[in-house]
């Protein structure tokens, strides 16, 4: 009985000990394909495998292997790191350019090299590859020989400018591209080119070189160079391919088939997206290698256009089979064209030197140094330039794209997104309290400003900062003020637990002034002034100044209790951004009567003034008074539209939290850090070997193997069923198969320890070679359908989800 | 002759002939071993090499797939199949026996991996697939769709690469490996991946 009990309890132990073993022990995961496959060794990253091929295999198994094969060549590229298995394409992005009004300091000196103080602007020169890595610096191989070519792309035409004279810019800052060539793209050849090297009797614009041409691409779109002149280039553009009576080129919705051809003939047949005929376009009396173009009668590009097809190499059999035809397909008159110094872009037909699918853009040939039939010397390049109709103005948020949507150059805005919006308003009528009780009124019935801002930037003059302020007028309890030209007035500020104006305690009537935070004087006869600063959220790195500059009025005698403000905000001590107010009313006695204070904007009593708001501008002040959108000041103030300002006797404006720069992109157009390519990264690793079955060895058994095929033709496989590794139900012992393999399916499994302890055996095989081929299919897209897998054996009916199913 | 006596030692007795004979022997010993240590060795097998910061293993000497003739030249195997027009690689194979078709699985494993290589080098991506075909004639690809042909030995009677539709001048935007036997077609298979990624040995 104790004995029994001593087993049980050791059973017991040994089932617990299992339990919490199990994690470690735990089979490899599909879902972790390929990793579990690699090894590294310090930073070199190997798929440790071999990949063994079944000596039998069906035509299906075949193309299996090249499902899996790119699988692998996938994984053997995939950065298995830490680091981005992506390349990203980077850009250009600058928020140091400083604001400008080309009054000061003119046209050439405000494009986006200007650099505002203390900041970082575009740079000086060209844009190439190191500033946005879409612009190649690479590399065209041509018969036997690599030339070497960068893209670049000047912008220094374009400028920014808010000066506030002109109806184009009218204050508002704006990207400035003028008319002829302001933006230019450039394919620069860094070697000299030569039509020579393979055919001395072509390659001139008058005996183009086509079975030979020079293939590369502008702005990312196809071209094909064909001649060479002294000042001009002969090139091809468009659809390009190779038809066969098979294998159309297409073009605008249309298929083209080289369907029947000889030595001197060719039959293309046009049809539609569906494949119904269109028409049938015969060229006669043509030789491979000397272009000819014929136009379609019936197909029309989108816009209306026939369509070209120009013929330029084809090969065919003696039967008429075409082998191949390699034609050029775009609008009438566009596929093939000579480019010169100049770029016409307004001229209609063959003379058209505009960019494929871009009109405003023209293409044209900068030769460097002398020129010469079937030669573009080195530094040559062929330009592609922007040419608007009329000068263009660009507001903050709008890009210009390049051609095929290549690069953009987009007017991001501001170099920064905090700013406060701050409002100067006439003001009443209000009550006032008392700042320390907050309950007894010290001023009613007032008159006067409000200040307001949002966020929370109005400071006071000892460093508390509100969301409004204001300067009142009151006649209550007024002693001693009312005669003349004397007036009472109290700085107030919001109290946001009570939603009160506070003023100073001491008002009103109290006799005595109060020249701290809550400035009063209970009966001035001169001036009174109070300076807030205008910090975003107080916490500015730039603090400006808001002044208050009251001034008794003589305009209106008798006038009591009138006064003009002088209201100026900018940086302190320069303050360049304008509104003056004007009492035009005066009250009377102890109470406004019927005659209460109303303050208009500008400094006289009429309204809609031009310069009832001035602002600086290029150094000067300048009329600001009826901006219907928004003006960019000296102070770096972004003053809202004054249009209405007339009538509401108020002033808006918003204030940066730092010196204003404009932020501008040059780069991709999804953004400047954005991943465009599908290609992996190149990382270190080794690449994996195939053998066949029987030249396995001890070798690759120590190393990770990737078996492809069932034991019925991959030995390897059977191998595992012998030693157990793999289960009996698979096994083709004899070439009995298994009640594995009594239903259509494939299979993906893991071995770990398959023949060397450490090493996994990854089992791909199917019933039949097209099951074989759905479970490389899985493997292809193991990103999608393997991940999150946890077992390490599954049966695959159809590459999907639903099809992968645990054994 | 020269007599050396030793006391109660050895006594050895040399001859003119044999003091010669010990000298050439001498000599001999010496020249073979400055020939081993200094003279040429023989050549192992290059079947591993580093290309940019990658390891590629392949499966036979790269000294020998070297000798494999390739029309017109390496370079146009180059242009043609290693340039960033390329979108889709095709693989065309002509079904032979069950027993036969192995080899075509081989060669795919051993060539789409490492032209991948070469891609990620050039910043493209493209497909790879793999297409039976009853005839290798009237094979037309194009520039962004190369095609390379797989001739089994049992079809072929050459070991080769060569771009373009053979006997022509004319590109069909082809490449033709062809082995006579299994060795020569890897050996041709190597030679079209030394080639296309510009491997020199």
């Amino acid at each position: 009985m104790r004995f029994e009990k001593l087993i049980a309890s050791f059973l017991a132990a040994l089932m617990t000990i299992l339990t919490a073993a199990s994690p470690i022990l735990a089979a490899t995961a599909l879902g972790t394909f390929p990793t579990f496959l690699t090894a590294t060794t310090g930073s070199v990253t190997s798929l440790n495998a071999y990949i063994v091929v079944g000596k039998a295999a069906m035509p299906e198994d075949v193309i299996a292997a090249a499902d899996i094969a790119a699988t692998l060549g996938s994984s053997t590229s995939y950065n298995l790191g830490s680091t981005s298995s992506t390349s990203t394409v980077t850009g250009l992005t600058r928020d140091g350019i400083n604001t400008c009004d080309v009054n000061s300091p003119g046209v050439g000196n405000c494009n986006l090299t200007y650099v505002a103080s203390g900041l970082t602007a575009f740079p000086t020169g060209n844009l190439t590859n190191s500033h946005f890595s879409g612009l190649q610096d690479s590399t065209v191989r041509w018969q036997s020989g690599d030339y070497d070519y960068h893209e670049q792309v000047d912008v220094s035409g374009v400028y920014l400018d808010h000066s506030l004279s002109g109806s184009s810019i009218n204050g508002t800052e704006k990207l400035v591209v003028g008319t002829n060539g302001k933006i230019r793209y450039e394919y620069v050849f860094e070697k000299e080119f030569n039509f020579t090297v393979q055919d001395a009797t072509k390659g001139t614009i008058a005996a183009p070189q086509y079975s030979y041409p020079y293939k590369f691409k502008l702005l990312g779109v196809d071209f094909t160079l064909v001649g060479v002149g002294a000042t001009s280039v002969a090139m091809l553009s468009g659809s390009t391919g190779t038809a066969t009576a098979t294998k159309s080129v297409d073009y605008s919705g249309y298929k083209f088939y080289a369907t029947i051809g000889s030595t001197n003939a060719m039959q293309v047949d046009v049809k539609d997206a569906s494949g119904n005929p269109v028409e049938t376009i015969l060229f006669t009396g043509i030789t491979s290698g000397t272009a000819v173009t014929k136009a379609t009668t019936t197909a029309k590009t989108a816009a209306g256009a026939l369509i070209d097809v120009t013929l330029t190499s084809f090969g065919t059999l003696t039967d008429g089979t075409v082998i191949g035809a390699d034609m050029v397909i775009g609008p009438t008159g566009t596929t093939t064209k000579t480019y010169d110094s100049s770029a016409d872009i307004d001229t209609t037909g063959s003379a058209n030197d505009a960019f494929p699918g871009a009109a405003r853009w023209g293409i044209l040939y900068h030769v460097a140094g002398t020129g010469d039939d079937r030669k573009i010397p080195a530094g040559s390049w062929i330009e592609v330039k922007y040419m608007p109709l009329v000068q263009e103005y660009y507001v903050a948020g709008s890009s210009i794209s390049l051609p095929n949507n290549y690069a953009v150059l987009k007017f991001e805005g501001w170099n920064t997104d905090k700013f406060a919006t701050v409002s100067v308003k006439a003001f009443g009528s209000t009550n006032a309290y008392t700042a320390t009780n907050k309950s007894t009124v010290a001023f009613s019935d007032a008159y006067g400003f409000e200040i307001s801002s949002t966020p929370d930037s109005i400071g006071s003059s000892t460093g508390n900062y509100y969301e409004k302020a204001y300067i009142l007028f009151s006649p209550t309890g007024c002693t001693g003020c009312l005669t003349g030209n004397n007036y009472q007035v109290a700085v107030g500020f919001k109290d946001k637990t009570t939603g009160k104006i506070l003023v100073s305690d001491k008002a009103p009537g109290s006799g005595a002034d109060d020249t701290g935070e809550y400035k009063y004087d209970a009966n001035m006869t001169t001036a009174f002034g109070y300076n807030f600063t205008l910090s975003y959220a107080g916490v500015g790195e730039n603090s400006f100044r808001l002044s208050f500059n009251l001034m008794p009025s003589d305009q209106y005698a008798p006038a009591t209790l009138a006064t003009n403000a002088s209201v100026v905000a900018g940086v302190v001590g320069n303050e360049r951004l304008i509104m003056d107010f004007r009492q035009v009313t005066s009250g009377t006695g102890s109470s406004w009567g019927t005659s209460a204070p109303q303050f208009k904007l500008g400094n006289t009593s009429t309204t809609g003034e031009d310069c009832e708001v001035t602002a600086g501008s290029a150094g000067l002040l300048q009329c600001a008074g009826k901006k219907s959108t928004e003006a960019v000041t000296d102070d770096g103030f972004l003053l809202q539209s004054t249009s209405d300002s007339t009538s509401s006797n108020a002033v808006t404006w918003k204030i940066p939290s730092k010196t204003l720069a404009v932020k501008m992109s040059f780069g991709n157009p999804l953004g400047t850090t954005s991943t465009t390519g599908t290609y992996k990264d190149e990382v270190v690793v080794t690449s994996p070997v195939a053998i066949l079955d029987s030249e396995v060895t001890s070798v690759h058994k120590a190393k990770d193997l990737i078996v492809v095929g069932g034991p019925c033709v991959n030995t390897v496989a059977q191998s595992l069923v012998d030693s157990g590794k793999l289960s009996a139900n698979y096994t083709c012992a004899g070439g009995v198969l298994g009640t594995a393999w009594s239903t259509d399916v494939g299979y993906i499994i893991v071995i770990d320890d398959g023949f060397t302890t450490g090493s996994q055996v990854m089992f791909v095989a199917g019933t039949k070679a097209a099951q074989t081929r759905t479970a490389a299919l899985v493997l292809q897209q193991y990103s999608t359908l393997l991940a999150g897998l946890t077992g390490s054996s599954y049966k695959v009916t159809a590459a999907t989800t639903a099809g992968i199913t645990p054994v | 002759m020269v007599n050396v006596h030793q006391k109660e030692g050895i006594k050895i007795k040399l001859t003119k002939r044999k003091i010669y004979l010990l000298l050439g022997l001498v000599a001999v010993l010496a020249v073979a071993l400055i020939y081993f240590y200094f003279g040429p060795k023989p050549v192992q097998p290059l079947t591993s090499i580093q290309y940019y910061s990658t390891v590629l293993n392949f499966r036979v000497d790269l000294r020998e797939a070297d000798k494999v003739p390739v029309y017109p030249h390496e370079q146009a195997v180059s242009n043609e199949i290693m340039n960033q027009l390329v979108e889709n690689v095709t693989i065309v194979f002509k079904p032979a026996s069950e027993t036969e078709n192995s080899l075509y699985s081989l060669e795919i494993y051993e060539i789409i991996p490492k032209l991948m290589m070469g891609y990620s080098r050039i910043k493209t991506n493209p497909h790879f697939n793999a297409v039976q075909v009853t005839s290798y004639d009237n094979l037309a690809g194009t520039i962004k769709n190369p095609i390379i042909v797989l001739e089994h030995p049992v079809y072929s009677n050459e070991t080769s690469v060569s771009v373009g539709l053979p006997g022509s001048s004319y590109n069909n935007h082809a490449i033709y490996i062809k082995g006579t036997d299994l060795k020569n077609f890897d050996l041709a298979t190597e030679k079209f991946l030394m080639a296309a990624l510009d491997i020199k040995i």
